[in-house]
Parts: structure tokens; sequence; C-alpha cells
């Protein structure tokens, strides 16, 4: 058998693997995850079948000589999900440090590996675990539009354009979970934090901007800031926006390392 | 020279507090190593530095020649931290691969390993259960288990019995002294004779300074004009026993704080077999003795 003198402890990305393992296999493979996703599955039908599907019915009745269905069906599950999935990671990526500081058992993970590994591997099972939440929720929208009588490359074109720019906006959301999640005791408090940071951060912004025009500016910090600019752009236009939240994640993702790394365990 | 621990002008403040005040000390590898000191002396605040749970405020810290949490350590240094729980979503043994991965075992092999911490604690019945399902005291099984993964050169117990049936804190004693020498323990503990049995060198910290370090062999190698006899008698009049071996040549005083054990102090130079004639007279008085022991106990050297 190995000893571990004999043993090196894997590199950085290895370790991260390790972890990530751990985290996805927390949320699907465990009874609290399984009953986070059934939940998931549940409100998902629901939004599926009322928000997006016969939305996207009645527009194709209002409108006379409208194209296929596919166009207006990812659509209205692109306005659905923009806000569905931001929304979702405020109460799935609670609790990415949290809990362990708070338990301790960080004060076990960190003699194994550092705490940027560990920050950053829980960042980025969050974001694997979300975009399999994503890929569901398109691949259930794909197969509503086949129900509807309408399943072509064109469909799958919209699902993946819809899906890529979902995985683009909801990287600071889940980055700014990561950062709270390493400031405050539970991941209560962090979604508590994140709701009061974003309404708050928005309306004061809205509120300076009203005064001084250049604050607008400020709106740069805000998750969600572009969301009002995505509806109106189409297909890969979209793409223009995805600055913006890769931006937005660097900063935070930054600024959670930082804090992880100076944080008494 | 290379040491295991350095720590050179240690200090930590908690606000105005302060829990270490210029610690220095150095270890090296081998025998178990003693934390002792009463609550707040600053152990755990010591742990948690030499951890990389948090910073020093000042002062220098080398484990194995490289900084607390420096890549170098990782699986080098295993620690049971104070009030520490494992995760509570994940089975004993799921856990403990876990670790065993991070520390560079294949996944086959970090089974082989969890299981075989597991087995030293005792708990290789309760591989599947979760933490919660577990008592207290099999909880800090677990979390020592975890300490052992691999060979690690420095682990570092932050009262490693405390909480355990005496049978589980016999077991962990016989762990310690099985692995010492390749793995080196700091044990901090108030179980002094706990300490007294297990470690080589001692630290004594009070008020969050080193009051003294010492050798616990070299308390054997006494000053040979000032040497002691520690001796625990199963039942004796303290009067009579005082009177008695106070008589015998070079004996300079017989004290007693604890009931039945007394502390003699004699001139090694005049009665260099004083030990051989206090058996003697034991057994002319018809005395039975539970224990004797040269020098003094790691108790009275420490705090009388």
């Amino acid at each position: 058998m190995n000893s571990a003198n004999t043993l090196s402890p894997p590199n950085m990305f290895s370790s991260m693997k390790i972890i990530i393992a751990l985290e996805v296999e927390r949320t699907f493979a465990s009874r609290q995850g399984l009953i986070y996703i059934l939940a998931f599955a549940f409100f998902w039908y629901f939004l599926l079948k009322y928000a997006v599907f016969n939305e996207t019915l009645m527009m194709m009745n209002q409108v006379v000589g409208a194209d296929g269905i596919a166009d207006k069906l990812f659509a209205n599950y692109f306005k659905v999900a923009m806000y569905f999935f931001p929304l979702l990671c405020l109460f799935v990526a609670a609790n990415q440090t949290g809990s362990d500081r708070e338990r301790g058992t960080l004060r076990f993970m960190t003699l194994y590996c550092s705490r940027d590994v560990i920050f950053f591997a829980r960042f980025l099972s969050q974001v694997l675990i979300h975009y399999i939440l994503i890929l569901f929720s398109a691949l259930s929208t794909l197969l509503f539009g086949l129900y509807g009588g309408d399943f072509s490359f064109q469909a799958i074109s919209h699902s993946l354009i819809a899906c890529a720019n979902i995985f683009l906006i909801i990287l600071p959301f889940i980055a700014l979970m990561a950062v709270l999640s390493a400031t405050v005791k539970s991941p209560r408090q962090a979604t508590f934090y994140a709701g009061i940071i974003w309404s708050i951060a928005s309306g004061i912004i809205s509120l300076l901007s009203h005064y001084v025009p250049a604050a607008e500016v400020l709106n740069m910090l805000v998750p969600g800031m572009q969301f009002s600019q995505l509806t109106s752009l189409n297909g890969s236009a979209m793409f223009s926006l995805a600055y913006i939240p890769v931006v937005q994640c660097g900063v935070l993702l930054l600024l959670g390392r930082e804090i992880m790394r100076r944080r008494s365990l | 020279m290379s040491y295991l621990i350095e720590c050179e002008n240690l200090t930590k403040n908690y606000g105005l507090k302060r829990a270490l005040d210029q610690v220095s000390f150095t270890c090296q590898a081998g025998e178990p190593i003693a934390l002792v000191g009463p609550n707040g002396a600053g152990k755990t605040t010591l742990f948690s530095i030499l951890c990389n749970y948090f910073n020093a405020s000042s002062g220098k810290v080398r484990i194995l020649g490289h900084e607390p949490g420096a890549k170098q350590l990782y699986g080098q240094v295993a620690a049971l931290p104070q009030d520490a729980l494992l995760d509570p979503a994940f089975p004993l043994l799921k856990q403990l691969m876990f670790y065993a991965q991070l520390k560079g075992f294949s996944r086959a092999q970090a089974r082989v390993e969890a299981l075989r911490v597991l087995e030293l604690m005792d708990l290789s019945a309760s591989a599947k259960q979760l933490p919660t399902q577990l008592s207290h005291g099999m909880r800090k099984r677990a979390a020592i288990a975890q300490a052992l993964l691999g060979s690690p050169k420095l682990v570092l117990l932050d009262e490693p019995t405390a909480g355990l049936d005496p049978s589980n804190a016999k077991n962990i004693r016989q762990q310690i002294s099985k692995l010492a020498g390749d793995t080196t323990f700091l044990i901090s503990s108030h179980n002094i004779q706990e300490l007294e049995r297990l470690c080589d060198t001692v630290l004594h910290l009070e008020q969050g300074q080193l009051k003294q370090t010492l050798q616990h062999k070299d308390t054997h190698k006494q000053n040979i004009q000032q040497s002691f006899l520690t001796i625990v008698l199963d039942s004796v009049s303290k009067q009579s026993f005082i009177e008695n071996i106070s008589q015998l040549h070079g004996v300079s005083s017989v004290m007693s704080e604890n009931k039945n054990e007394f502390v003699i102090a004699y001139d090694g130079l005049m009665a260099p077999d004083l030990d051989q004639k206090l058996l003697q007279q034991l057994a002319q008085q018809s005395w039975t003795y539970r224990r004797l022991i040269k020098g003094k106990t790691l108790e009275e050297q420490l705090f009388s």
C-alpha cells in the first residue's frame, strides 16, 4: 500500500475534480439533493407548460402567418429562463462554503488542499449543476416543441443559443453567492443578503443616475443589468452582451477568493 | 538544523486580548510532544496557527521548513481540530475516501486506506453511517481516523481523548504509541497523566506565554545533588511514613500534597541507592506501593 512518503498530493486541477465530483454527487445522488431536484422539476414543469408553451400557442393564434413554433417557443423559453435560473442560483448556490466553515469541515479540507482550490471547485460545482439543470430545461422545451408538431434543426439551433446565453447570464449570480457564502454564516443569510444587495444596489443606482446620468455606468456592477437589453436582441446578436456577465463574474470571483484567503476558519 | 516545528516570537491578538505572547520554541521529529496549560492558555490558538486556520499577528512559524498552509505541507500535516465536524451528508467511508483521494490515493487505494484507519479507530462497523448517526465519542474517533490517513509526518491532536470512554481513550493512546516515530504527534490535553505516558517533550503554556519546555526523559537525569523519588502507596499513615523515610541517609525532605503520594527529595551523591533502601523500608514496614517514579511526576514538575 502507498504511504504518504511515496504519495504526492494531486495537482490543483485533480483536487478540484475530486471536490466537484463530491458536490455533484451531493446534489444528484443524496436524499436532500434529490428533494431539491424534484422541487426544481415540479416548478419547471408548470413554468414550461403555462409561461412558455401556452404563451407560445396564444401568440401563434394571434399572429396571422406566423413562422414555425420553434422561434417563438425559444424566445419565450429564454425570457422565462433568464429570470428563473438566476433566482434559482440564489437558493441552490447559497451554500458553497458557509455551512462547512461554520461546522468546521473546512478545517479538515484545508489540510489537504488550498483555500483557492476549495473556493473555485465549489464555484465550478455549482456552475456544472446549474448547467445540467439548464440543459434539462432546454431539452424539455424541445420535447414540448416536438409535441407541438415542430421539431427542426432550427429548433435545436434556437435552443443552443438560448442555453449558451443562460449559461453566461447565471455566472455572476453563482459568483455572487460564492462571495456571500464565503462571508456570511448560513445559506439563508447568503440568499437574504443577495436579495438585499440586488434590490438596494439597483435602487440606489437608478436614483443616482436620475440626478447624475453618468452614474448609470454603475449598473455594470449589478448582475443581470443587461436583461432588458437582451430581450430586444435575437439569435447570435445576444452574444454581443456576453462580456458583461463574464467581467462581473471575474470581478466577483477575485473578491471572493480574497475573502476566502483572509477569513479565519 | 531543520526542525519539525519552529516558532519565533509568535503573537496573536484578538482585538485587545493577547492570546499568544511572544511564543518561541522548536520541536524535532520523533516522540510525541505535549502541549499543556489551563483553559484559555492559548493552546487551540497555537494549533490553529500551525494548521493555518488563521494567521499570527506577528512572529514566524515554520513546519518542516515551510509556512503553515504551504502546498508542500498538504498530506504531511494532519490534525484533529477542536469542535470540527465532518460533513453530515455523507457516510464516514465516503468522506474518508474523499480525503484520502485529496492526499493522492487512487479511488481503489483510498477505499483500502479509509477502511484501514476506520479499523484502527474501531469504527469498521460504522463505515456506512452518517456522522449524525454517531455518538460524540464515535465522531471524535472518526475525526482522528481522518488525521491518520496516509502517513503524515506531523499530526496535531487537540484534546484527542476528551469525552471518550476509558477503553477508547486507551485505544487512541495505544495507536499514538504505535505510530510515534514515523509520525510526530503534538497533543494538547488536560489529562496530565495521559501526556506523561505518551510524550517526551512538554510545552507548558500559560496566559499565552510559554512558561517552560520540559524534556520528559531528562527529568530522570536529575541534578545529582537534588534528586527526587515519587511514590504512591496503597494506604499508609502520612505522619509515620514521613517520619520513617526522613530518617534515611541522604533524604532532605518528604512532601505529600496528594493522598498517599509522596515526593522524596534527597542528595543523589550521598544516597545513590535510595530507591533500593526505600523498597527495603517498605518491606520492613509492610507498606505496599502502587507506583514508584524516579523523579517528579509531570504534574509536580509543572505545577509545584
